[in-house]
């Protein structure tokens, strides 16, 4: 039987738009008619042109490691490159992206201060900091306990309310799907959801799980709205070998 | 004996439930298997029959989303 895969695209990134209200990042994050990797890659090594695969691998890999956490070392080992490329690359991404990347230090010192944080969705979560941050050239530096903290603080603050939008999106496809023996949601993982249906009806349950997974009612659900639209990638397969 | 400890749930299992459970493993086995054979068409010819026991139709999907739009409001009334 036929396997339906509906997997949100960049969730992260999308509801890091959020949280951090840059607009320069918002209009990158946020427009449909260009690839934000592709985007980041071309601002951050000033290219007007085409770029090539290992360029927007970095740059994605770039954008990934701000929410996720992880430096320079991270990045060349995901990318294969030399740890100076990387650092020169990272640094570059927070030139591109000034005001983000200042409230995100922002951030971590207010939340270094409080012991906590508040998600968008009004969630309070307790930080355990232990040491005094210090000051080199113009940013904080944390002790390195500290700053694994600030790093999952940083990353709680988007998969959280991602993780929501995801079970949300689940519950409305469980409610679409109600007594049907066509069609049966059989994983979800991460961002992504499953159906297991019959040939007949894939059209049908692919259109139903973008249509309700794009236009979940995040207001009334959960009290914040995305500044940018949700993206959402639909695979079908034969067998879970052939999802990938 | 078997070493667990605190009450056993499936002490709590009615006849419905137990009923509704194996109804429902049973067609979770059922898509799976038959999804192994899935390119035999007698296979979708017996899954056609299987499915002409059920109600195969879903509820109109803006109907749902305003449904749920609903939910934390009602939440919060409960809470009052």
């Amino acid at each position: 039987m036929p396997l339906v895969g509906a997997d949100y695209g960049q969730m992260e990134l999308r509801v890091s738009t959020a949280v951090w209200k840059d607009p320069f990042w918002t209009s990158v994050v946020g427009d449909p008619d260009v690839d934000m990797h592709e985007q980041t890659a071309r601002n951050v090594l000033h290219i007007k042109g085409d770029i090539s695969t290992e360029q927007r691998v970095k740059a994605k890999g770039a954008n990934f490691l701000t929410f996720y956490g992880g430096g320079a070392k991270k990045l060349a080992e995901d990318t294969n490159c030399t740890i100076e490329e990387a650092r020169e690359f990272l640094d570059g991404w927070h030139s591109t992206y000034p005001g983000l990347s200042a409230m995100l230090e922002a951030d971590k010192k207010r939340i270094h201060e409080n012991g906590e944080f508040t998600t968008i969705m009004g969630w309070i979560k307790p930080v355990y900091v232990y040491d005094q941050p210090y000051r080199k050239k113009d940013k904080w530096e944390y002790s390195p306990r500290d700053a694994e903290e600030l790093r999952y603080a940083i990353n709680d603050q988007v998969q959280g309310p991602a993780a929501q939008i995801t079970f949300a999106a689940h519950v409305l496809i469980d409610r679409w799907l109600a007594d049907r023996t066509d069609a049966l949601m059989v994983n979800h993982v991460h961002d992504a959801i499953y159906v297991d249906c019959h040939p007949r009806v894939v059209d049908e349950v692919s259109e139903a799980m973008r249509h309700l997974m794009l236009n979940i009612p995040l207001g009334d659900i959960f009290g914040f709205e995305l500044p940018v639209p949700l993206k959402v990638d639909i695979k079908v397969a034969d067998s879970w070998g052939e999802m990938e | 004996m078997n070493g667990s400890g605190g009450a056993d749930d499936r002490d709590l299992v009615t006849p419905k439930v137990l009923g509704a459970r194996i109804e429902r493993r049973a067609v979770r086995n059922t898509s799976f298997e038959l999804g192994r054979a899935a390119e035999h068409k007698d296979v979708l010819d017996f899954l056609e029959m299987f499915e002409s026991f059920g109600d195969d139709s879903s509820p109109p999907i803006e109907e749902l989303i305003e449904d749920i739009k609903s939910c934390r409001h009602r939440k919060e009334q409960d809470n009052e």
